[in-house]
């Protein structure tokens, strides 16, 4: 029953919308708005499941006294502690939005600016000049680097006219390319998972 | 090299331009100015969407472009919506451009205002398209009746009547959920402000005209800032951009050297 509960839902979903998207009754009955109703329960609930697993996880490895300890209390503690001043003072109050500004904005911003230091360094030690095939992605960079930013407008106007043809031309033929591929590839996955033939997600 | 030194050349070349501007010029890309002329043609009174879509690791990059386009939309007395399908954005948006409009003396409730969060992606977007106001609870970011504000009187679903145009500030996903559920079915002419990681991934549907235009990381907010003649944040940070990426060009041509030149042996990293 684990499997075939799951299975019949996935089969009744996408005969819903397969209905109402290409057949006018299903079209005018409009059935995708109840799946869009439980689409949207399912994600609200999806936060529960995340909180409690999260709960337990934590939990259990201070139970068992691992050294992770303290990281594991701070997670805990900012986690239902923040819960609870949101819902003491909803989202626009004043404490709330201090933390939200004070703490998250801050650690958010500076674990995306790391990625500069860490691409300083790669750009050092990883572009190598290996193969023909190395040679050009490194060109294509540097022109897109150089022709991206003011200094490139400055040196000549060939560098933004470089990298505007390589953004708009050839990176816009090879991504259209790879995502044409990832578009059938999830198509051939959904007859297969509306088939039954593919089942890893039901864990068979 | 050891990283550390790295590191030093690289705080260097970003805190020195932005103690000391270099003042190079920030030339327009055809992506930027479509938006710009867009907005410049809508008639007063006509309804944009901002949609919020970012956190706050995007706040240099998206930030500075919603400024820019929210300032816009108000100077040429445009009705603006803000909304997120993220959780963060809507809450920066309060922050940093509701004071925007009262600075320009505008109204909120009736030239602008911000419907806050809803989590469910696409399947909001589409419940909007049918009923806003049910979709969002019937309220704003800060609970208050959708029914209290004159903005929301005209404003019952989104559809190419009631909305000129949605611009998605996202630095994620968000944007494919805007052209599948709002922008294909209604009409609605849609464009986005995208951070510079994801730009090459909106490309191709800004050459199919599904996106009408982008700004592309810091450097759209810098052209729009420029375009709308209110140098801004943006435009004093691009001399640090400037000079970073000359920096990382620097070294990539300096590690190739060193690899050429020492028998095309790679060098580990020092700590």
């Amino acid at each position: 029953m684990a499997r075939e509960i799951p299975a019949t839902i996935t089969v009744l979903a996408v005969l819903v919308v397969v209905f109402s998207r290409y057949f006018a009754v299903g079209a005018a009955l409009d059935l995708t708005r109840v799946t869009d109703r439980w689409l949207m329960l399912t994600y609200a609930a999806s936060v529960f499941v995340g909180v409690i697993n999260l709960t337990r996880l934590h939990l259990d490895r201070l139970r068992r006294g691992k050294d992770t300890r303290s990281y594991d209390l701070v997670l805990l503690f900012v986690m239902y502690g923040y819960m609870a001043l949101g819902f003491a003072q909803t989202n626009a109050g004043v404490t709330f939005r201090w933390v939200y500004n004070a703490v998250l904005v801050p650690l958010d911003s500076t674990m995306y600016s790391l990625l500069a230091f860490y691409i300083a360094s790669a750009s050092f030690r990883a572009f190598r000049v290996r193969s023909f095939e190395a040679a050009l992605m490194m060109v294509a960079a540097a022109l897109v680097m150089i022709g991206s930013v003011p200094l490139g407008d400055a040196l000549s106007p060939a560098f933004p006219a470089a990298r505007a043809w390589l953004m708009r031309v050839a990176q816009t033929a090879g991504f259209r390319g790879i995502q044409i591929g990832a578009g059938l590839g999830g198509l051939a996955t959904a007859f297969r998972i509306f088939l039954g033939i593919e089942r890893a997600h039901l864990r068979a | 090299m050891k990283n550390r030194w790295i590191y030093v050349l690289l705080v260097l070349a970003i805190i020195l331009p932005l103690a000391r501007p270099l003042g190079l010029p920030v030339n327009p890309t055809r992506e930027t100015e479509d938006l710009f002329r867009m907005v410049e043609g809508l008639p007063a009174g006509s309804v944009v969407y901002l949609a919020m879509d970012f956190d706050a690791g995007a706040i240099p990059e998206i930030l500075p472009q919603a400024e820019a386009v929210f300032t816009h939309a108000l100077l040429k007395d445009l009705k603006v919506i803000l909304h997120g399908l993220s959780d963060q954005g809507v809450l920066i948006a309060r922050d940093s451009l509701h004071p925007i409009a009262w600075s320009l003396g505008k109204a909120y409730g009736t030239d602008f205002i911000n419907l806050g969060f809803k989590p469910g992606g696409g399947i909001v977007l589409r419940g909007m398209t049918a009923d806003l106001w049910k979709t969002m609870g019937g309220v704003d970011i800060d609970g208050t009746q959708l029914a209290k504000f004159p903005l929301m009187q005209r404003l019952k679903r989104l559809d190419r009547s009631t909305v000129a145009l949605i611009v998605d500030f996202n630095s994620g996903g968000s944007a494919m959920a805007y052209r599948n559920y709002v922008s294909e079915p209604t009409g609605i002419p849609l464009a986005l402000g995208s951070c510079a990681v994801n730009f090459n991934v909106q490309m191709p549907f800004y050459r199919s005209g599904q996106y009408k235009a982008i700004l592309n990381g810091l450097r759209g907010a810098a052209e729009y800032e420029r375009l709308l003649g209110r140098p801004g944040k943006a435009t004093s940070a691009m001399d640090a951009q400037s000079t970073s990426h000359a920096l990382i060009i620097g070294l990539i041509v300096l590690g190739n050297v060193a690899y050429l030149l020492g028998g095309r042996r790679t060098d580990k990293p020092k700590r």
